[in-house]
């Protein structure tokens, strides 16, 4: 990666214990870092739990991060899918009756509430794709990873990586277009 | 300058990436150049723009601000403990250098004043045994 690193000045900051910058770290990266693990396990808490042991790790690293291999906010993304799909496989063994969603018992006017059917309804759809092409399209579409970084973080080529992005989306286009075609018989 | 892209490879990248202002920076004034010129592209890039729309509606809550401080706090008490283990290592530290140097004395004066006095009271029992 030829680029500079744009975190490597916060790092360096927050390495010599300058609290402003942890908390600049935190207010740039939790939002995305919280999203991601969001539409990865669909369960708030859990996702909140991530986050916080990504922010540990991170913490330990800050010292010791070698600038010029990937950025760091590269690997913040590489390790919060694995702490997922860690998640993901010993949620596995456990039976659910229903997926873990949280539940928000305030009124919602009928725009909210229509909009948050229609999230959760993708939300739904991309949780249907194969675990690898759900990624791919989390980290290229939601995190807005460039096709480097994500093909980084997938441990693919970026060819591979368009391949798992072509394919996830045309299934969510087929899903969507069943859906319509449901909802207008 | 921008090399020329094939209405194949435009179509691919639009099932990958979506809109064009989603496909790799290098790559998008030669896509809208071909978004332009070709009616085919451009109905492959509404489709695309179409599915983009549709997957924006997922929305995720952002943080807390309780969440935030609670990370940060989590930092801070990473410094505290940190700090003791760096000053209880300073205490060990402290420890184990006077039982090393404690050792040391013994060794360098111990003979001088140990051996012999164990040596003549060997001695001074042959003596007296003699």
């Amino acid at each position: 990666m030829s680029e500079a690193d744009p975190d490597a000045a916060l790092l360096a900051r927050m390495a010599q214990g300058e609290d402003g910058a942890v908390r600049q770290l935190v207010g740039a990266k939790l939002p995305r870092l919280l999203a991601l693990a969001s539409r990865l396990l669909h369960d708030r808490h859990e996702a909140e739990d991530v986050a916080q042991e990504v922010f540990v790790r991170a913490w330990r690293q800050a010292g010791r991060w070698r600038p010029g291999q990937a950025r760091f906010d590269t690997w913040l993304h590489l390790v919060t899918l694995n702490l997922c799909r860690d998640r993901m496989r010993r949620r596995r063994g456990v039976v659910v009756a229903e997926p873990p969603e949280q539940a928000d018992t305030a009124p919602l006017a009928d725009a909210a509430l229509a909009a948050q059917a229609q999230s959760r309804a993708v939300a739904d759809a991309v949780a249907a794709l194969p675990e690898r092409q759900r990624e791919a399209i989390v980290l290229v579409h939601y995190q807005e990873l460039s096709n480097i970084e994500a093909a980084a973080v997938l441990g693919v080529s970026v060819e591979a990586l368009e391949s798992l992005l072509s394919r996830g989306r045309r299934a969510l286009r087929q899903r969507f277009a069943q859906e319509e075609g449901a909802d207008h018989d | 300058m921008t090399e020329p892209m094939s209405p194949e490879r435009f179509a691919a990248l639009a099932q990958a990436y979506g809109g064009i202002d989603r496909w790799p920076a290098e790559l998008r004034t030669a896509g809208w150049h071909l978004a332009a010129a070709d009616p085919a592209c451009a109905q492959a890039l509404a489709q695309a723009e179409a599915l983009d729309f549709k997957l924006a509606a997922w929305t995720v809550a952002p943080p807390t601000p309780a969440l935030r401080q609670r990370m940060v706090a989590r930092r801070r008490r990473g410094w505290i403990v940190r700090a003791r283990l760096w000053w209880s290592a300073i205490g060990v530290g402290t420890v184990l250098a006077g039982a090393v140097a404690g050792l040391g004395a013994a060794v360098v004066i111990g003979p001088e004043r140990v051996a012999p006095r164990l040596d003549a009271s060997v001695f001074e029992s042959a003596g007296e045994e003699g």
